[in-house]
């Protein structure tokens, strides 16, 4: 899908204040979450979130070989990662707190890493199935980082097939919200109802028709966004 | 410290009474201090309080909040079930154990089967979610037994005329 640097910013911010509230994301958070291996707790890291027994290690391997403030300090950590459990390490989470906050070079680390993660493997699957509107990419994108990709169950729930499929874009991305929104509306788990500000937020734009995402601000969770 | 390890602690410091008489057997069963009766529910209101304050919560709110009201679950059901552990005779300690330790693993496994998710910022928080859930229900059960336990302590200390 092929999208000005404006119209990924604008991606990139909308879906950021969706998961963290602000604008740029969070660099530096840390939350710890019973969902490692076997359930076990482990380490969430980053402006997207990645996990201990995910992919950190490899987000700070290139930190650590991109020679920024703390990748001295982080470089004895690198081999530990995914193998001995890191998440009471007092030390190593201060490190990476103080990294994301305090160091540019982490946070131009973790662009280029999470653009590489969940950014491009979107826009990969909506080229695929012939999506090309800016809209169609932030839709994608969103589910990508919410849900960790375009959930099969959900899309049998609408009739319209992908463009590649002969179907009409902006058709299917409205009959993918709506379903979404339906699911985390209704589901069993209640306080997934609380996360509808996102397909809500897509409802919007498309009712305004801001398919080319130029109609700027976006409301994103009562923050605007202006991909700036 | 692994549930197991617990479970098996607990059963080690119930374990001395059987031989003993019945005042000693009651003196030994005590392992929680009288008087001792550690609360959660400040937390749990500030939690509660703290996200119905909250307008505009984002996925990571969510996510911490929900977590936090599944271990404070998990917390509660670990002092429910010593002090349960505490009103029952042998072989019912012997048999909660067991049940508990199979509900543990069936917990796993019943709060990974709610996960819809395949990665993603949704998924720790729809497992949290199902976890508090399941635990809550199981909680349940165990203050019920445990309230009709000492109901009927009571009634037997009335009828046998002991103190408190």
């Amino acid at each position: 899908m092929k999208l000005t640097a404006k119209q990924k910013r604008t991606c990139e911010q909308v879906v950021n204040v969706f998961e963290t509230g602000k604008i740029h994301g969070n660099y530096g958070a840390i939350s710890i979450y019973k969902d490692g291996p076997h359930k076990i707790r482990q380490i969430t890291y980053g402006r997207s979130q990645t996990t201990e027994y995910g992919n950190l290690y490899e987000l700070v391997q290139l930190y650590v070989d991109a020679n920024g403030t703390y990748s001295d300090q982080l470089g004895p950590y690198v081999e530990k990662i995914g193998v001995t459990p890191l998440v009471d390490d007092k030390q190593f989470r201060k490190l990476l707190r103080d990294a994301g906050r305090k160091d540019p070079v982490m946070q131009r680390v973790q662009d280029d890493f999470f653009d590489k993660r969940y950014f491009q493997p979107a826009m990969v699957w909506g080229e695929d199935k012939g999506f090309s509107l800016p809209l169609s990419a932030l839709v994608i994108y969103d589910s990508f980082i919410h849900s960790g990709s375009i959930l099969y169950f959900l899309r049998k729930r609408f009739p319209e097939m992908p463009p590649a499929k002969g179907g009409d874009e902006k058709t299917w991305i409205r009959q993918y919200v709506d379903a979404r929104q339906d699911w985390l509306a209704n589901h069993q788990l209640t306080i997934l109802h609380a996360t509808i500000y996102r397909t809500q937020c897509f409802k919007g734009e498309m009712a305004r028709g801001n398919w080319d995402l130029s109609q700027l601000p976006i409301d994103a969770n009562g923050v605007d966004v202006f991909g700036e | 410290m692994s549930k197991k390890f617990i479970g098996l602690l607990v059963f080690f410091l119930l374990s001395p009474i059987s031989s003993a008489g019945q005042d000693a057997a009651r003196e030994c069963r005590t392992i929680v201090p009288k008087g001792w009766t550690p609360t959660l529910e400040q937390a749990q209101i500030f939690i509660e309080d703290e996200s119905a304050a909250k307008e505009r919560k984002n996925q990571r709110f969510l996510t911490q909040t929900s977590q936090g009201m599944a271990d404070l679950r998990d917390a509660q059901l670990f002092i429910t079930y010593v002090r349960l552990m505490q009103a029952l005779d042998d072989e019912e300690r012997h048999d909660l154990f067991d049940d508990q330790e199979r509900w543990l693993s069936a917990r796993e496994k019943s709060a990974r089967a709610a996960v819809d998710s395949k990665g993603g910022s949704l998924e720790p928080l729809e497992f949290s979610e199902a976890f508090r859930k399941i635990t809550e229900e199981r909680l349940a059960v165990l203050e019920k037994r445990l309230d009709d336990k000492q109901t009927a302590m009571e009634i037997n200390r009335i009828k046998d005329g002991r103190q408190p």
